[in-house]
């Protein structure tokens, strides 16, 4: 077999994503120099950037931040730092990479991070995020507001979890007016809502896109390119435009037939994020056997769309507190994740299941094991387990996840070879 | 008449086989070779080779293909194909017993348990991660500790009247248990016994990860020792297989492997002749 060493997606898109995070980290720099436009802190997952929209509050995202800096080598350095003043070895790598940050005056492009205006707690799943806003209010002296998520126990939240969070909601509302001066504008919070709706659409149909064979794009490793505009401007007529744009240029591959691999020779799911320090050597480890990602969890952290499920501009409040609730893969019970899981498999046509476990990050992690047994036992597709880190560098072991990775490969090579014989 | 070398760079030894396979499709092992890794893992493999060869009275020039395997295959220029260990361990095994399901490889650094189909082919398989305990390296620090030559570990193993167990779950923490078991005036051959039930209860935890079933094959350095291979049988409550060059198996298994790719090779080509 010719290895194939290189292969992501690169395309106008590629180029615009990187301005438009660009722009944004700009906006930051300036936010830290000049005090305007006010910042918030706030989580990836569950999160509510539409109601920072209407007040026209910047979002920071810490976990972006911290995998900027991971996937440019220069995370090791602020975890350090963190464990110095006593973080463990076992915390979340994304805390101390972040924590790190601020005791070393790090970011990822050089530039200036602001002191946010508020630490916006949106506790979704994961109950690290408590600590580590807590942690970094005191660091810099910023206000704190923790929104309280119950965690999605059912099919569905209850009428009292919706009503629970939209009361919250309505809080975060009154804080923002005192932060910012500003009197809340509802039309522009609908806008914003209304905006979020159409971009999850056309998020959705590209996602929809990697059920064809070639797949255009690799709905992991270069999913993550896409995701970044998608939490930073989800709710802005920039973001409508870049996914419009990324819509058509992912339609013209799949018109012209073009795939990520010239010939695809397997499709996976793949569970759990990346290993951030080690991106590129691990995407490798795939490209080798041309094997592209059609469907990842990973990819549905900040918001599980391609299933239907929309921000709604009729109901905003209800459908931001929705969105915390259910919409979104870290707030979701593990039957739900399976089934999630299931339905890649199936409706986008995958040889194989990849699972990443996050030694770091035992929320997203535990019961990985049990996952594993229940896609080889249940869906009766092959599995792999690989384990690792998604910050922490001294996690990745290069030689044995290779080995784990070509055997899987191997044995799945043979397995495709023999039911074609069939 | 084809001649394939199978090269297993493995992190503590390189180990080769040459394998011929005659006109009628009989495979006979025609030498073995073995070298100690070291860090220039190209280096080893030649000199693992050069043994082989010279054991087998063939010249580099007659081989037709070269198959790696282990941790070190990509680092072997003048390979034609690398394969896992995984899949060349699988293969050697089943050529060896073809009753056999179940492959438990132990080697210096890894541990791995696999499940295959009756053709040889992997099913499932389950390593250790970024841990020596259970591995080769954890007998092999503590016989220097004890300070007796490797060789006489799984003889003095046998001879124990009283095992101690070793119940650490890390090579580097287990030392100290050992010093404790050695001040408290334990013999040698009840701490070795006790090493290899240590490392024997590990391996069966790994084996029922990916479940047994028909014959269990052991192979790998680790496997040349009847204490743990005594201790394994007594969990498992049956008779494991442990081929005579069991630290060569996957050598073997890479060779079979370079046989079958060589011959699709050789296919392809007079196909292509033709047409």
């Amino acid at each position: 077999m010719a290895d194939v060493r290189h292969t992501e997606y690169r395309g106008n898109i590629h180029q615009l994503q990187k301005e438009l995070m660009q722009k944004w980290y700009e906006r930051l720099n300036q936010a830290a120099e000049t005090g305007t436009p006010h910042t918030a802190s706030l989580m990836i997952s569950g999160n509510c950037v539409e109601l920072l929209e209407a007040f026209g509050v910047v979002p920071i995202y810490p976990e972006v931040n911290a995998l900027q800096l991971a996937i440019r080598h220069q995370s090791l350095d602020p975890i350090l730092a963190a464990e110095e003043i006593g973080y463990a070895a076992d915390n979340c790598a994304y805390v101390k990479a972040d924590i790190g940050c601020y005791l070393k005056g790090i970011t990822p492009t050089g530039g200036k991070l602001p002191k946010p205006s508020l630490v916006l707690c949106n506790f979704v799943g994961c109950n690290t995020y408590v600590k580590w806003f807590e942690h970094t209010a005191v660091l810099t002296g910023s206000r704190l507001y923790v929104l309280d998520v119950p965690f999605l126990r059912l099919d569905e939240p209850s009428r009292d979890d919706i009503d629970y969070v939209v009361r919250q909601l309505k809080e975060l509302v009154t804080i923002l007016e005192n932060i910012t001066g500003k009197k809340f504008d509802y039309d522009r919070f609908v806008q914003a809502v209304r905006c979020s709706a159409q971009v999850e659409e056309l998020w959705s149909q590209i996602k929809h896109l990697a059920r064809r064979s070639p797949s255009p794009f690799d709905a992991y490793f270069d999913a993550i390119t896409l995701m970044g505009p998608l939490y930073v401007y989800r709710a802005t007529p920039e973001g409508l435009n870049f996914f419009r744009a990324a819509l058509d240029e992912m339609q013209a591959k799949v018109a012209a037939g073009q795939g990520v691999f010239d010939q695809e020779k397997f499709r996976l799911v793949i569970e759990g994020p990346p290993p951030y320090p080690f991106f590129r050597t691990f995407r490798d480890m795939f490209a080798k056997w041309k094997a592209c990602t059609v469907a990842s969890t990973y990819s549905t952290v900040g918001g599980l769309w391609e299933f239907g499920a929309r921000h709604d501009p009729d109901h905003p409040f209800e459908s931001v507190a929705m969105h915390m609730l259910a919409q979104n893969v870290t707030n979701r019970n593990f039957l739900q994740r399976y089934e999630q899981i299931g339905r890649y498999v199936k409706d986008w046509n995958a040889d194989g299941l990849i699972i990443h476990f996050v030694k770091s990050c035992r929320l997203f992690s535990a019961g990985q094991g049990d996952m594993r047994d229940y896609a080889t036992r249940t869906l009766g597709i092959p599995t792999l387990y690989i384990e690792s880190d998604l910050e922490d560098p001294r996690y990745f072991a290069e030689a044995q996840t290779r080995n784990r990775i070509d055997a899987f490969f191997e044995a799945l090579e043979h397995s495709k070879m023999t039911a074609t014989a069939v | 008449m084809r001649l394939v070398a199978g090269i297993d760079c493995g992190t503590g030894f390189t180990k080769a086989v040459l394998l011929q396979q005659d006109d009628s499709s009989r495979f006979t092992v025609l030498g073995r070779g073995r070298a100690k890794s070291g860090i220039n893992v190209e280096e080893a493999a030649m000199q693992a080779l050069q043994a082989c060869l010279l054991e087998s009275g063939v010249t580099r020039e007659e081989l037709d293909y070269v198959a790696t395997t282990g941790f070190g295959r990509y680092g072997v220029g003048f390979r034609d194909i690398q394969i896992t260990e995984i899949t060349s361990g699988a293969r050697g095994a089943q050529y060896l017993f073809p009753a056999s399901r179940c492959v438990l490889d132990i080697g210096s650094q890894s541990t791995r348990s696999i499940t295959m189909r009756d053709t040889g082919k992997v099913r499932t398989f389950k390593t250790n991660d970024k841990c020596a305990a259970g591995s080769g390296m954890f007998i092999a620090r503590a016989a220097k500790y004890l300070e007796i030559p490797i060789e006489d570990v799984g003889p003095l193993s046998m001879r124990a009247t009283n095992p101690q167990p070793i119940s650490s779950v890390c090579a580097v923490l287990a030392e100290s248990e050992i010093i404790n078991h050695v001040s408290a005036g334990v013999t040698v051959e009840n701490i070795l016994r006790g090493i290899h039930e240590s490392l024997a209860e590990r391996a069966v935890g790994l084996l029922k990860r990916v479940g047994i079933e028909g014959e269990v094959t052991f192979i790998g350095g680790v496997a040349l020792q009847n204490g743990i291979v005594k201790a394994l049988e007594d969990r498992l409550t049956t008779k494991v297989n442990v081929p005579p060059h069991c630290d060569f198996v996957c050598a073997l298994g890479a060779a079979l492997l370079g046989h079958k790719r060589l011959a699709i090779k050789e296919k392809l080509a007079s196909v292509s002749q033709v047409s």
